[in-house]
């Protein structure tokens, strides 16, 4: 695929969602329904990478949408319509987040570790040790400030660009980079601290 | 680029360290060029050097053994993120944005014509209810607090109430129908409520208040929420412990055309009957005292902190700021006397001496008005707790009786 075809691809993609939009504004329901179909895989990545381990993820796409049918009268669309579905779904999930911070120990004692993604493990030891680095891995990113968060894990996990994710977070891309940089210093840091990365990838990282 | 610190090269004993110690000190990529390089991998060559950044990485077991823990934990932070959501999840999901699109209803629009009616109806509300004062400021002022007063009882006043946990003695509550009727425990006292007692009594709100009425005591309820606390005395003594205030909460009790307001950690303030003037003495903390006639809009201008062991005083139109001295007449301010000459004996007491006075306040009570009133030295209200605040204030009965409906009209 050529750069150019990419992008024609994703203006007619953003005319479709434009009409699709205004087809719901004009009261056609069943245009809310075409939107989740096309973007509901999105939403869905989006809020994983965002929430880390849970198991109410449906509960949040249906959130996500929910706000969604709520503000969609008002989009007038000045930006990208995936754009402003990004910014509700972060919003969504942090909303989450925040709730599951004051849980955030419940939900590793309910996860199995199949459940995350560790079917290849075979060695029960391998599989419990796996699970406690990717533990603390995640308890380091509870520890980081909300901004940061969501800019780490749209960053590292989501894999959006800089501007992507400026444009999600309606903030500047300098704002994106700079909170990146002190997200990622915090979590190296911490994680070089409890032993989870080892001294030497920080060398290539910092 | 950048050089490989020495500090790379020390090992912690470990086999990543080791493999580090044999890297050869080549010239590495800096760490944003690897930065790049991990997260945008899935492109086809984002900074254009794929080629050149995987020979280094062939060469350099320094970076190689980086880059590969940095991978690793990102696998291991995609492995924690939630499961994907099963067939099933997702079809339950779609059914039901298909029936939350189906409740939806387009909201009402607002055409610009009725947009533009609704907003000279807007500015025409706005200037009924704020043109009125701005024109008529000085008749609203001659009419008073008393006038708000009673719109405060007839609409309810400030504040949902709190709720009386105790209610000691022959207190007695009149609602906006003017209709007396017993306070009892439970009872909610609002805004807009006059309490009333004949005999001395208490009404306790638990975890906010503790008020005793001295006997023929009369006080207008102004707000009472979880905010504010605002009282007004209109005749007798009421003697107020007040719980720790949290930020945003406010205890005042107006009196005689004054406010006094809870600041400190704890103070008492005493205004017993007599014809010398009125006055606040604090024992502990901090009161705010001022000329105002609103307890929402305090007057700066004539705003004066009295901190622990200084007492205000205000006669003949005078204000004095002193330290508190002791006096022989706290026995007859513990036990009210109906006529005020009783307690003319402490106003020379407390009268102050023409070196200690501070300011002139002009005050919105009459002179003659307050040169009815007197002020004396305070017992100390013994153990009361340090979180809690104590006022005491007591307004002349001869002075405020004759004008009970209409008296704080007079006063402010």
């Amino acid at each position: 695929m050529t750069a150019l075809q990419g992008r024609d691809d994703r203006e007619g993609s953003d005319a479709l969602d434009q009409q699709l939009v205004q087809a719901f504004q004009r009261g056609n329901a069943n245009a809310l329904s075409d939107l989740y179909r096309r973007h509901g895989r999105r939403v869905e990545s989006v809020a994983r990478h965002v929430v880390g381990p849970t198991s109410e993820l449906e509960d949040i796409v249906q959130d996500t949408f929910i706000e969604v049918q709520r503000a969609l009268h008002k989009f007038r669309g000045e930006s990208r319509f995936t754009t402003w579905l990004h910014r509700i779904t972060v919003n969504v999930a942090l909303q989450h987040v925040r709730k599951g911070r004051r849980k955030g120990w419940l939900r590793w004692l309910s996860l199995d570790p199949s459940e995350l993604g560790m079917h290849g493990s075979t060695e029960t030891s391998g599989r419990l040790e796996a699970r406690d680095e990717c533990r603390q891995l995640y308890d380091i990113l509870g520890e980081l400030g909300e901004k940061k968060y969501a800019v780490f894990t749209l960053f590292e996990l989501e894999g959006m660009t800089l501007e992507e994710i400026a444009a999600t977070l309606d903030v500047s891309v300098n704002t994106v980079k700079s909170r990146l940089f002190h997200a990622r210093k915090e979590v190296f840091e911490a994680a070089r601290a409890r032993g989870v990365l080892p001294a030497h990838a920080l060398q290539v990282i910092k | 680029m950048k050089e490989p610190t020495d500090d790379t090269a020390v090992s912690t004993g470990n086999a990543a360290d080791t493999v580090l110690a044999a890297a050869p000190l080549a010239q590495c990529p800096d760490a944003d060029t690897w930065r790049e390089w991990l997260c945008n991998s899935r492109d086809d060559d984002p900074i254009g050097r794929r080629s050149e950044l995987a020979e280094h990485l062939d060469g350099c077991r320094l970076c190689r053994a980086g880059v590969d823990e940095v991978r690793r934990y990102q696998t291991l932070l995609l492995r924690g993120k939630a499961p994907a959501l099963t067939v099933e999840q997702r079809a339950s999901v779609e059914e039901r944005v298909r029936l939350l699109a189906g409740s939806w209803t387009r909201p009402a629009r607002v055409t610009p014509r009725l947009a533009w009616g609704l907003a000279v109806a807007i500015a025409v509300a706005l200037v009924a209810a704020l043109g009125h004062p701005l024109l008529t400021k000085q008749a609203e002022s001659q009419r008073g607090f008393q006038e708000r007063l009673e719109g405060a009882r007839q609409t309810g006043g400030r504040g949902l109430g709190l709720t009386t946990g105790a209610v000691d003695g022959g207190i007695e509550v009149a609602d906006t129908t003017g209709h007396w009727h017993a306070l009892r425990p439970g009872d909610l006292l609002k805004g807009g409520l006059r309490v009333r007692a004949a005999a001395h009594g208490r009404i306790v709100v638990p975890g906010r208040f503790e008020v005793e009425l001295a006997p023929r005591t009369e006080v207008d309820v102004l707000a009472m929420g979880a905010h504010d606390v605002w009282l007004r005395l209109r005749d007798g003594q009421v003697e107020c412990q007040v719980e720790k205030l949290h930020a945003g909460q406010r205890f005042a009790v107006m009196f005689a055309g004054f406010r006094a307001s809870v600041v400190g950690t704890r103070f008492v303030v005493q205004h017993p009957r007599g014809d010398g003037g009125v006055g606040v003495v604090v024992t502990e903390g901090a009161v705010r005292v001022d000329a105002a006639d609103d307890p929402a809009q305090p007057q700066a201008e004539t705003m004066t902190t009295v901190r622990a062991g200084n007492q205000w005083h205000f006669a003949g139109g005078r204000m004095a700021l002193e330290p508190i001295r002791a006096t022989p007449a706290t026995a007859e301010q513990a036990a009210p006397t109906p006529e005020p000459a009783t307690t003319s004996t402490t106003t020379g007491a407390m009268r102050p001496p023409s070196g200690h006075v501070h300011g002139t306040l002009v005050p919105p009570i009459p002179p003659v008005m307050a040169s009815t009133l007197v002020v004396a030295a305070p017992p100390i209200a013994p153990s009361v707790p340090a979180d809690r605040k104590q006022i005491v204030i007591e307004v002349p009965h001869q002075t405020m009786e004759p004008a009970v409906g209409q008296g704080a009209a007079t006063a402010d």
